[in-house]
């Protein structure tokens, strides 16, 4: 049985390409289904135009799908509520702050 | 006013008139989006500091997103392909703002189209920012976020034009003022009956006179204040074009009253012709 722990641990390790932290401390997850072997994942991102977006989508299929027992991941893409920096997490926070971002 | 009495959760539960008017506003938002996007990237190089350049950059990116949405938003609910929307059509069925129709010849030129063009589009979107058409209204708080800094800039670099010498500020005047009367022309004349219908649906909240009279307080008063002269006048607490428009040939679909349209040059280079050959299926 496939838990949501198992998929934000997964999510955790999609890194945005950009600076060294994951989706989940940038904020841009906003929720996690289970439904038996099909997960559902509901993110965002930081910009409509961002360039990068099919490809940290394929990033989150992959990581996700090399959980056993999972069949299908299905990423849906929100822009409500909007993304602001007030969704980075604690320790991204910290990340960008060691790497000289200011906040 | 709205009279809205329903919530919208996909096209399908529209009106079919009400479907059709919803397309054609979002294909004009999305062209007008798409020829800044272009503009934008075309003068990526050559502006008067490598600031506005990196500025100019990134507001190319912006605009490009904002297309993609709502190309996805067109596909998903009115059945259009986009890539028929960029490369398959007529320039005569472009509905941009006609502005942008050809190259923009000076930094007066894409700082009018920053400053009226962008922000009048922008204008345009708050009003269907509460639309009951729910993926619309799930879709433009980020892009309405995301628009406040395009209009900082337009702005700022109206405001440094204006009070750089005389050669820049009359450029500048005459740059807007034809940005104004294209910006006017597109929203269309009072009382139009899609917009009525739109309006009616609460697909819209809030009518073009009034959204255009917005973008004209915001430029009127900033022009006043710099002395820049753009072709709008104050009649009663209230700015208006010193020439006004004659509606009598506008057309609902084009959103224009004159026979014009996008250079075909300027779509050689957007639809990547030239690059054929290396697209992706």
């Amino acid at each position: 049985m496939v838990t949501t722990d198992q998929v934000w641990d997964a999510l955790a390790r999609v890194n945005d390409p950009e600076y060294p932290l994951s989706v989940v401390d940038l904020g841009m997850v906003y929720g996690v289904g289970v439904n038996h072997k099909d997960i559902q994942i509901e993110m965002t991102f930081t910009a409509i135009g961002c360039p990068a977006i099919d490809m940290i989508i394929a990033d989150v299929r992959d990581e996700v799908g090399k959980i056993p027992e999972v069949q299908g991941v299905n990423v849906d893409v929100v822009w409500s509520p909007a993304w602001t920096k007030a969704c980075i997490t604690d320790k991204g926070r910290q990340i960008l702050q060691y790497y000289g971002v200011g906040l | 006013m709205s009279t809205q009495t329903a919530i919208f959760e996909s096209a399908g539960d529209l009106s079919a008139e009400n479907r059709t008017n919803l397309r054609n506003l979002l294909i004009a938002i999305a062209d007008t989006k798409l020829l800044l996007g272009y503009h934008y990237g075309e003068w990526t190089f050559g502006p008067p500091q490598i600031e506005a350049a990196i500025a100019c950059c990134s507001l190319c990116q912006s605009e490009l997103g904002h297309v993609r949405l709502l190309h996805g938003l067109l596909n998903k609910h009115c059945d259009e392909d986009p890539d028929r929307l960029v490369c398959d059509r007529a320039p005569e069925e472009f509905a941009n703002i006609p502005f942008l129709d050809s190259g923009i010849a000076n930094w007066a030129g894409l700082v009018a189209a920053n400053y009226v063009v962008d922000f009048a589009v922008t204008t345009l979107l708050y009003s269907l920012k509460d639309s009951a058409f729910q993926p619309l209204h799930m879709s433009l708080e980020k892009m309405l976020q995301e628009e406040r800094y395009h209009v900082h800039h337009g702005k700022g670099w109206f405001r440094t034009l204006a009070l750089k010498n005389e050669d820049t500020r009359t450029a500048l005047g005459v740059a807007c003022a034809r940005a104004l009367q294209d910006v006017a022309e597109w929203f269309g004349p009072p009382e139009e009956s899609a917009e009525r219908q739109l309006l009616e649906a609460g697909v819209k909240q809030e009518g073009s006179s009034s959204a255009l009279a917005r973008v004209f307080a915001e430029i009127g008063n900033s022009a006043d204040e710099l002395q820049v002269e753009v072709g709008l006048h104050k009649s009663n607490d209230e700015w208006a074009l010193v020439e006004e428009t004659a509606w009598q040939d506008w057309d609902s679909r084009s959103r224009r009253v004159r026979q014009s349209q996008p250079d075909q040059d300027i779509l050689y280079h957007l639809r990547g012709n030239k690059n054929e050959v290396f697209k992706l299926s």
